[in-house]
């Protein structure tokens, strides 16, 4: 029988306990007293002593064992405890988790004729929801935000409007039908307000309610943006800015917008806080320490007056060690809000409860919605549409639950120390590349290398790194990365990149492939269907999910692969063809298979590549041949 | 002729070596090395313990529960006739539990019910040595 044994979480630093202590005081009695005291019964007066001393070690050190077990996060029980351990760790624990869920969100547009014949929709009709449109399910009524604006006028690959007819007139559409797909996130946006007067270092405010996900913005009297950073002493953030050609920084590029919807850019915040949960009710939100609102620049640019400040002796400084970062930084870790009253809204809810249904969000929240041309909110046509919208879940929402448990928050802590943003080895910048936001362009591939000893220019480090990219376009082909998405890459790497690298971004070589197989199939099996399923087996084999930049293509696999499939007798030949040529949809960079192919394996090139059969439904051949 | 057989407890026979504590606490100390009074037979040792039991309520003392004659709970309960039995009942079973080394010879309870006292006055002897008293008066 499996017995379930549980993880003793009692820590014995002192181990002592009240037998323990009255023994070792009879023990240290008849040592050293054995003239004035001989009667240790429980019935002695003496003894009375003896067990008051040991009641109080007891205590003692009940308190100091449980004081030392509430230091280790393995052991640590009283949950305010974990959640500082937690906090210590870099690890955020959260109270409760929100639901997310797709949501479709429909409107209707008027038809406008533009040409004899031509009728088209009617995009001045099209609606615009701002951010956090909030959204009600039937079931408990549980609230629901989208966090994105919506904006019926706009379209394209990353954020599509599907268009159909919604009616038609005298044979000609009169309304159409538009459809967006957004997030929904299940909470509800609260608003607290703080009055911050005369003026005090590490200000902290104290949020005080349940299920509560995270602080969605904060924003003060003057209309100042108070941002959240992971701790005070991080003083930029990543910002994203909307990619418009022709301001895009790649002049070369004229077509990476759909690629790349946003620049990311780094941005001084000197107006931030942060956030910790201190209880599943209470979040702590805490501001810096600088006093000086106008000037809020923290960074003072060194100069010899300033190296050393504060040093009595000058002429020690020349063996004096500095902290160089003691003149770089102020230290006051962000502006003290004060004479200002800040408003702090949140969002709340998530938990179990919020896993609603399929098609139960159908209310949408209209207050936040508004016609992109004003002068048509009045017009009864503009009424119709205004309450055309309809929104609705086609699945059910997912992911909701009650937050951190004790034993989660204990393994997330201790998983986050392993996860540390800085990058030091190569397989750190591997991950940091691939987890690239994808508002700033996707990575689908990627392979770091040193660079090569015969390739180092001279004077250069041997710290330097070759980093390969690809990407996808619209048909989950790979392509080559834009200059664009190149930028961001760079930006997004530089905040955790060790001083000491310096790292070339580069574009693999596709190498574009075919694949022809020559086999005997059994009797009793149709010849077209064997040749079906091997070609499906060949395109799962090769699905570019599975591929990576340097991984060599086994023949015998293949052959191995195409063996298992049903009415397989024998395979003759597996035959790996180079396709080349960008007239005919290929990579332009040929390879000579034979010359790379050592007892049946295709070996990739030096210069990293990667094998990618481009049309699978085209360059897969098979061919049946008889005995 | 029969000669009376007496016990020596070994402490008794090395007058200089206490046996401990005299109870109640008093600040008396013959050569001043200690700060409490000490008893240096073990007859009146027995008399401070025997003070100390009965005078101790059940669950007065920390992590030993059953300690305790748990006589002071009955000044609280309506003084009877049958109090007295109560009382010597509890006194004889805990002396035969805890001091089996005691031999009690007579026992008297005297009720002062108007000033709802209750005055116990027991003899006894240990190991046949010579017959001792011991008077406990409980008051509210």
């Amino acid at each position: 029988m499996a017995l379930s044994k549980k993880i003793n979480r009692d820590i014995k630093y002192v181990n002592r306990d009240f037998d323990t202590l009255k023994t070792s005081l009879v023990e240290y009695s008849k040592t050293y007293f054995p003239t004035t005291y001989n009667d240790f019964g429980p019935n002695s007066p003496g003894s009375l002593f003896m067990e008051m001393s040991a009641y109080v070690g007891d205590v003692l050190s009940f308190y100091l064992d449980n004081q030392i077990q509430e230091t280790f996060l393995q052991y640590a029980r009283q949950e305010s405890n974990l959640y500082d351990l937690a906090y210590m760790m870099g690890y955020k624990p959260q109270v409760s988790t929100a639901a997310v869920v797709d949501v479709e969100i429909f409107q209707q547009v008027p038809s406008k004729q533009i040409a004899d014949n031509l009728v088209v929709p009617d995009f001045d009709y099209a609606l615009l929801f701002s951010e956090n449109t909030s959204l009600t399910s039937t079931t408990n009524s549980t609230g629901f935000i989208i966090e994105d604006s919506i904006d019926f006028s706009f379209s394209s690959s990353q954020d599509p409007t599907e268009i159909s007819v919604y009616q038609i007139s005298g044979n000609k559409p009169a309304y159409y039908l538009l459809k967006k797909k957004r997030k929904a996130i299940s909470s509800n946006i609260k608003t607290n307000s703080f009055t911050f007067t005369s003026v005090e270092r590490y200000p902290t405010i104290t949020i005080k309610d349940t299920n509560i996900i995270g602080i969605l913005d904060v924003t003060d009297s003057d209309g100042n943006v108070w941002t959240e950073v992971p701790y005070l002493a991080q003083e930029t953030i990543f910002e994203p800015i909307k990619n418009k050609n022709p301001f895009s920084p790649d002049p070369n590029s004229q077509d990476d917008v759909n690629e790349v919807p946003y620049l990311l850019r780094l941005k001084k915040v000197p107006r931030r806080f942060v956030s910790r949960f201190t209880s599943k009710t209470e979040l702590n939100i805490q501001f810096g320490a600088s006093t000086n609102q106008n000037n809020i620049d923290e960074t003072i640019i060194p100069n010899p007056d300033n190296v050393g400040i504060g040093l009595p002796n000058n002429i020690n400084k020349t063996k004096t060690a500095f902290n160089p970062s003691n003149f770089l930084f102020s230290g006051t870790y962000g502006v003290a809000p004060s004479n200002t009253t800040l408003t702090v809204r949140y969002l709340k809810g998530g938990g179990v409860g919020a896993n609603v249904e399929s098609n139960t969000i159908n209310t949408i929240n209209n207050a936040t919605i508004k016609f992109q041309n004003d002068s048509l909110t009045k017009t009864s046509l503009a009424q119709t549409i205004f309450d055309s919208v309809e929104v609705n879940n086609p699945s059910a929402a997912s992911g909701g639950s009650d937050g951190d448990s004790v034993e989660e928050i204990r393994n997330n802590s201790l998983a986050n120390i392993g996860a540390q943003q800085r990058t030091v080895t190569e397989e750190d910048y591997l991950v940091r590349t691939l987890s690239l936001p994808p508002q700033y362009g996707t990575i689908s591939k990627a392979y770091i290398e040193p660079e090569k000893l015969e390739n180092l220019l001279p004077g250069e480090s041997q710290s330097s790194l070759n980093l390969y990219i690809l990407g996808y376009n619209n048909n989950k082909q790979l392509s080559i990365t834009s200059n664009t998405l190149k930028r961001n890459l760079i930006t997004y790497l530089s905040e955790n990149r060790t001083i000491g690298d310096s790292i070339k971004i580069k574009d693999a070589f596709i190498i574009n492939i075919g694949i022809d197989f020559n086999i005997i199939i059994l009797p009793n099996f149709n010849n077209n269907e064997v040749v079906r399923n091997c070609i499906i087996a060949i395109q799962e084999y090769f699905n570019i999910n599975n591929q990576q930049i340097n991984q060599p293509i086994y023949t015998r696999e293949i052959s191995l692969l195409l063996d298992k499939v049903p009415g397989v007798q024998t395979v003759n030949d597996v035959d790996v063809i180079n396709k080349v040529g960008v007239s005919n949809g290929y990579s332009q960079y040929g390879y000579d298979i034979k010359g790379a192919t050592k007892d049946k394996v295709i070996y990739p090139s030096l210069d990293p590549c990667i094998f990618e059969i481009k049309y699978p439904s085209t360059d897969i051949r098979g061919r049946v041949t008889t005995l | 002729m029969a000669i009376k057989q007496t016990n020596i407890f070994p402490i008794d026979k090395q007058p200089r070596n206490a046996v401990g504590v005299a109870f109640p606490f008093t600040s008396y100390s013959p050569n001043g090395a200690t700060p409490f009074k000490l008893n240096y037979t073990t007859q009146d040792q027995l008399k401070s313990n025997l003070v100390i039991y009965f005078s101790t309520n059940k669950g007065e003392r920390p992590l030993n529960p059953n300690y305790g004659g748990n006589l002071k709970r009955l000044l609280f309960e309506q003084l009877t006739s049958d109090t007295n039995e109560i009382i010597e009942s509890i006194i004889r079973d805990e002396l035969a539990l805890y001091f089996p080394e005691v031999i009690l010879k007579s026992l008297e309870i005297l009720q002062k019910i108007d000033s709802q006292q209750i005055l116990i006055v027991m003899r006894y002897v240990v190991f046949n040595n010579e017959e001792d008293s011991l008077e406990i008066n409980f008051n509210p």
